[in-house]
């Protein structure tokens, strides 16, 4: 229950992240490179998921948390993207812009959310809580 | 098919080794150490079996001893029966030949005594003779009316002589009498006749003048408080007299119609006779025939008599005066005596007392045969003091040995056994006689000195038995404060003695638990000195204190639960209030703590039913006299409110707050109009403003100077600043005592009666710091001359709105059923909480909780200390809760077991070792990006002091829930790996 609480306490932590700042389809993002994506649907937050925890060694046991949109990797590591044939937007509006291809800047959101949960100890104190829930609820 | 890549994840790893490792170590260690303790238990019993075997075997070897010492003894005594058999022969023979001697002696005693009997009844019967020939001269003496009085020519003469001295006397007297009388008739008339005008004026005006009968003839109202007093008791008696005739009126009223109907026959049977056909009233005709004659026949002797006896009266010499005067010497005499000490006239008189009825006593003891001594000498005198005494006190002795010499004289009846026994029975009757010769030749000295050593002895031992300890007096002197308390304060008293016996009780514990200390470590180092026996004496002092002052504690608390449960019985049987029938019962004079006993409570029950006949009786119907001790409650309750007291101290304030202003304002209008007679000043702002001509805005200006308009505006500012708004906000203030009027309201009311004020005082600082200090009564926080607009404002103040307030809580007042709930409910609170927290402080719970808690720590529950503890602690949840035994363990296990897992010392500390991240670079959608290293891990340290874990239970605490996926909107899916979702 450690290593869930851990996941249960960090998934939350990044649909808000990504939930923070929003803007219309086909619009540009005000989000600025290296900064975490902000949403037009909300898909890619949705898309967080956690798996229940494995025992990978003796007495230690893993849990994982991530998205499962297809955009979800590329958002955080950055990439080149290509459409199908070709993508469009508006920039500024009323003036569309289309392109076959394009390079994506990294604009993390998992990172940044786990150094700072990492760092104030929500990551800590969850663990711990998940322990003594399970330690009470055998005994 | 598509070239997935690695998804972006972040990782949590939980690694419990660190943290199981100490665990298992723990659980281990506890097992080694249940293992441990149930073989040191084994080897305890073991040890205690063996224990009994020894001492079964000292114990068999004890009586082998005490048979042997038995066996010795009984051969002693055999040989020593044998020499003492010896002995009584040797005696036997001696005695027998002293016998013989005496036996010659009394034949010539005999013969002596028969030679003096003879020369006796010769000079009896010369001396009967004499007696005969004056006992002749004697029967000739006249008696009277044929009795045994008799009535010489000397006793005549006495007769007529000392009736003429009295009636010389008595009529002088009598006429002197009469004349005051006469002289004194009218003056008493008056008297008789005013008492009664201010009797009957005072009753009726004392309620409206305060002045009873008592302060109107200048007596003060003593008698008339100890009537109002005495009022309750009249009433009980009276009370107590309806339920008797209610409960014997049948009887009574059937004894009551057969007499009735008896005189009715009587009547009858007279009106028959007195008839014409009855004939008695003839004859009583005829027998009053001759009356005014007769009756003129007896004036006439009379009037000669008295004639007579005036004459007589009149000569003679004057003896009576003599005698008069020699009695009024001897009264004098007998009035200063009277006059001297107390303890003079009450020794003299015991003195004369113990001469006078000991005569009787020694003259009964004279007819049992005790008496040994002829008492002489007159009533006060030493010498019959002396001999009553000496009788007294040779009576039981006396009578001992009697009873020794009748006894002697039984046994030489008993038979021969060779004389043996006629020997012994001779040895009895003469030990009797030696010690009857030896009571009667005892001194008066030596008998006062047994005397006084048998009642110092007896002195002692009275005040051995009856001499108590400083822990009983403690408690004797608490309950005394407890049985002084009234009925309102005993359940206070009670609680406070309970705590103080409490701690006492502690404070003994505690030094008997040091000093068993103290003895058991001296009897294992085998020490056996002076210290340690006076330890175990101080040991025995001390667990009687203990006991003292526990068994008080306990009986304090029996009053308090009764004086509750009482006064509850009676308030639901008389339908009033706790607090009323804690006044019911003071009026009947009940003490609630004093009815322990049923046979107690029975008679308090019946007084207070008697009271409230009595009430009835006089005219209180039985709602109207529970309304009177509803009002009782009410009194008693704003009392413990202390509203009285808060009022004063608000009246104070405002007094002092205006008395400047009001000084100055008094003084400069006494100036002004110095001469003039001032005319009183009413206490309402109507009159007050309505008499002014200044408008408003001149008032204003008024109060900022002290001219003589000034000053007159002043005057009347402060009367109704400092005399009317403070009257009405105490009358505001007792309602909201009584739950007539609530907090806001009571601001509001305030602030309603100042807002006129606001523009009169607009102008003058001292005038708005009168008006604000006035305010603060109501609410602290408006400060400020702008504070006190807005509050205004803000609470929708007015005077009319002042006006339904207090209207709105005038009704409630009226209602006192409402009122003495309000009161009543806070007292039944207090009650309760009162009696919770006495409960919880005297119960030790607290205490025995942490000591069992404590056992559980150590590891030593499951030991013999850790099982009494548990039972301690078990017993004190039962008193204090009155749970049973089962609840009560539960409970305590429950405790227990939360403390487990809640202890103040346990350490939670996590570890996280190291924070994870995602790295790589670039990559394309579905083709690019490596997945990421170096995840965070978590190491969780979690230390709960106490708790075994078998490895099963640890391993499910390690790890994690199922597989589970939550979606944005709350709701659930299994989550399978490896799959895209």
């Amino acid at each position: 229950m450690a290593a869930n609480n851990m996941a249960d306490a960090f998934r939350p932590a990044v649909q808000s992240v990504l939930l923070a700042r929003s803007h219309a389809f086909s619009t540009q993002t005000p989000s600025q490179p290296g900064t975490p994506p902000a949403a037009i649907s909300g898909a890619l937050a949705g898309s967080m998921l956690n798996d229940a925890a494995i025992e990978i060694a003796p007495e230690t046991w893993r849990s994982r948390s991530g998205p499962t949109t297809r955009y979800g990797r590329i958002q955080e590591l950055g990439g080149w993207m290509s459409g199908h044939p070709e993508m469009h937007w508006m920039q500024p509006p009323g003036i569309w812009h289309h392109s076959t291809g394009h390079a994506l800047p990294p604009r993390p959101y998992l990172k940044p959310t786990l150094d700072l949960l990492a760092g104030d100890g929500t990551l800590t104190e969850a663990a711990a809580e998940g322990f003594g829930a399970a330690l009470r609820a055998v005994v | 098919m598509a070239d997935y890549l690695e998804p972006v994840l972040a990782t949590f790893i939980a690694d419990a080794n660190r943290y199981l490792g100490p665990v298992k170590d723990m659980r281990t260690a506890a097992l080694l150490a249940e293992k441990a303790n149930d073989a040191l238990m084994e080897s305890c019993v073991r040890l205690d079996d063996v224990l009994d075997d020894v001492s079964l075997s000292a114990g068999a070897a004890a009586r082998e001893m005490n048979d042997l010492r038995n066996a010795v003894g009984e051969a002693a005594l055999a040989d020593s029966r044998l020499v003492s058999e010896m002995n009584d022969l040797r005696t036997a023979v001696a005695e027998n030949t002293i016998a013989v001697n005496t036996l010659a002696g009394r034949v010539n005693d005999l013969r002596t005594s028969f030679i003096t009997a003879a020369a006796a009844a010769a000079a009896l019967g010369k001396a009967s003779d004499a007696a005969g020939g004056r006992a002749a001269v004697a029967g000739a003496g006249m008696r009277l009316f044929g009795t045994g009085i008799r009535l010489t020519g000397n006793a005549i003469h006495w007769l007529i002589a000392g009736t003429t001295e009295f009636l010389a006397v008595a009529i002088p007297a009598t006429v002197a009498a009469g004349a005051w009388a006469a002289a004194w008739a009218q003056g008493a008339q008056n008297v008789e006749q005013h008492m009664t005008a201010v009797y009957t004026a005072t009753e009726a005006t004392s309620k409206m003048f305060h002045v009873t009968a008592g302060q109107a003839v200048g007596l003060g109202d003593a008698l008339q408080k100890a009537q109002n007093a005495a009022n309750p008791n009249v009433y009980q008696a009276l009370g107590s007299a309806v339920l008797i005739i209610r409960e014997r009126f049948t009887g009574l009223a059937q004894v009551g119609v057969r007499v009735g109907r008896i005189f009715d026959g009587f009547a009858a049977k007279l009106v028959y006779d007195f008839s014409a056909a009855g004939g008695a009233g003839a004859k009583l005709t005829g027998l009053l025939s001759d009356a005014v004659p007769d009756l003129v026949m007896f004036g006439q002797i009379f009037g000669n008599i008295g004639h007579a006896l005036l004459n007589f009266a009149s000569d003679m010499p004057g003896l009576a005066e003599g005698l008069l005067l020699f009695l009024d010497a001897v009264s004098r005499v007998i009035l200063a005596i009277s006059k001297l000490p107390r303890y003079v006239i009450m020794g003299a008189m015991a003195f004369e007392e113990f001469n006078r009825w000991g005569g009787l006593a020694v003259t009964v003891l004279g007819k049992l045969g005790f008496s040994t001594t002829a008492l002489s000498g007159g009533f006060f005198s030493l010498e019959r003091a002396s001999g009553v005494f000496m009788n007294i006190f040779r009576a039981l002795p006396l009578a001992l040995a009697a009873g020794i010499q009748k006894l002697g004289d039984f046994i030489m009846t008993i038979g021969p056994f060779d004389g043996k026994i006629n020997a012994a029975g001779q040895s009895v009757l003469m030990f009797g006689q030696d010690l009857e010769e030896g009571i009667a030749g005892m001194s008066v000295g030596a008998a006062l000195g047994i005397t006084a050593v048998t009642a110092a002895m007896g002195f002692l031992i009275y005040k051995a038995v009856t001499a108590k300890t400083a822990a009983q007096d403690f408690a004797a002197s608490l309950q005394g404060i407890a049985n002084k308390a009234s009925n309102f304060q005993v359940l206070n008293v009670l609680a406070a003695n309970m705590g103080v016996l409490h701690e006492k009780a502690q404070a003994a514990q505690s030094s008997v638990s040091r000093l068993n200390g103290v003895l058991a470590a001296g009897h294992a180092a085998g020490q056996y000195s002076t210290n340690l026996r006076s330890v175990g004496a101080a040991l025995a002092m001390d667990t009687q204190t203990a006991n003292t002052f526990t068994a008080a504690q306990q009986s304090m608390d029996r009053q308090f639960v009764t004086v509750g449960r009482h006064a509850g019985d009676l308030a639901g049987t008389y339908h009033t209030t706790l607090l009323g029938a804690m006044a019911l019962a003071t009026t009947a004079g009940v003490k609630l703590n004093a009815t322990m006993s049923k046979q107690a409570w029975a008679m308090a029950q019946i007084k207070i039913a008697s009271l409230v006949q009595g009430y009835r009786s006089m005219g209180q119907p039985m709602g109207v006299v529970g309304s009177d001790m509803t009002a009782l409650a009410i009194q008693s309750g704003l009392a413990a409110t202390k509203v009285s007291a808060l009022n004063q101290a608000w009246d104070e304030f405002m007094q002092n707050l205006t008395g400047g202003t009001s000084g100055l304002a008094g003084f400069v209008t006494s100036m002004k109009n110095i001469g003039q007679v001032a005319g009183t000043t009413s206490n309402n702002l109507a009159t007050s403003t309505g008499s002014m001509t200044l408008s408003t805005k001149q008032f204003a200006d008024a109060l900022t100077h002290y001219t003589a308009r000034g000053a007159s505006a002043w005057t009347n500012f402060d009367q109704v600043v400092g005399s009317t708004i403070p009257q009405v906000t105490d009358w505001l203030r007792t309602a909201g005592a009584e739950g007539a009027i609530s907090g806001a309201k009571f601001t509001q009311a305030i602030l309603g009666m100042v807002r006129p004020l606001i523009p009169l005082a607009a102008k003058s600082k001292a005038a708005q710091a009168e008006i604000l200090g006035l305010v603060q009564q109501a609410d602290p926080a408006v400060k400020t001359w702008g504070q006190l607009s807005k509050a205004i404002k803000d609470a929708g103040a007015s005077t009319s709105q002042t006006g339904k307030d207090i209207n709105g809580a005038t009704i409630k007042m009226g209602n006192m059923a409402q009122v003495a709930q309000q009161l009543g409910n806070v007292l039944s609170a207090d009650l309760n909480n009162m009696m919770a927290e006495a409960r919880l402080k005297v119960s030790g719970v607290s205490q025995a909780l942490v000591t069992y808690d404590q056992k559980i720590r150590d590891g030593t529950s499951g030991t013999l200390s850790g099982h009494r503890a548990l039972q301690t602690l078990i017993k004190d949840i039962m008193w204090a809760t009155g749970d049973t035994y089962k609840q009560a363990a539960a409970l305590a296990k429950l405790q227990a077991q939360w403390n487990n897992w809640h202890p103040a010392t346990k350490t939670l500390t996590t570890d996280l070792v190291t924070s994870g991240s995602v790295p790589g670079s670039g990559g394309r959608h579905f083709t690019g990006g490596q997945p990421g290293t170096g995840n965070s891990v978590m190491i969780v340290h979690q230390h709960i002091a106490g708790s075994v874990l078998s490895d099963q239970q640890l391993a499910r605490a390690a790890q994690g829930a199922g597989l589970r996926k939550t979606r944005r909107n709350g709701s659930t899916m299994t989550y399978i790996p490896g799959r895209l979702h």
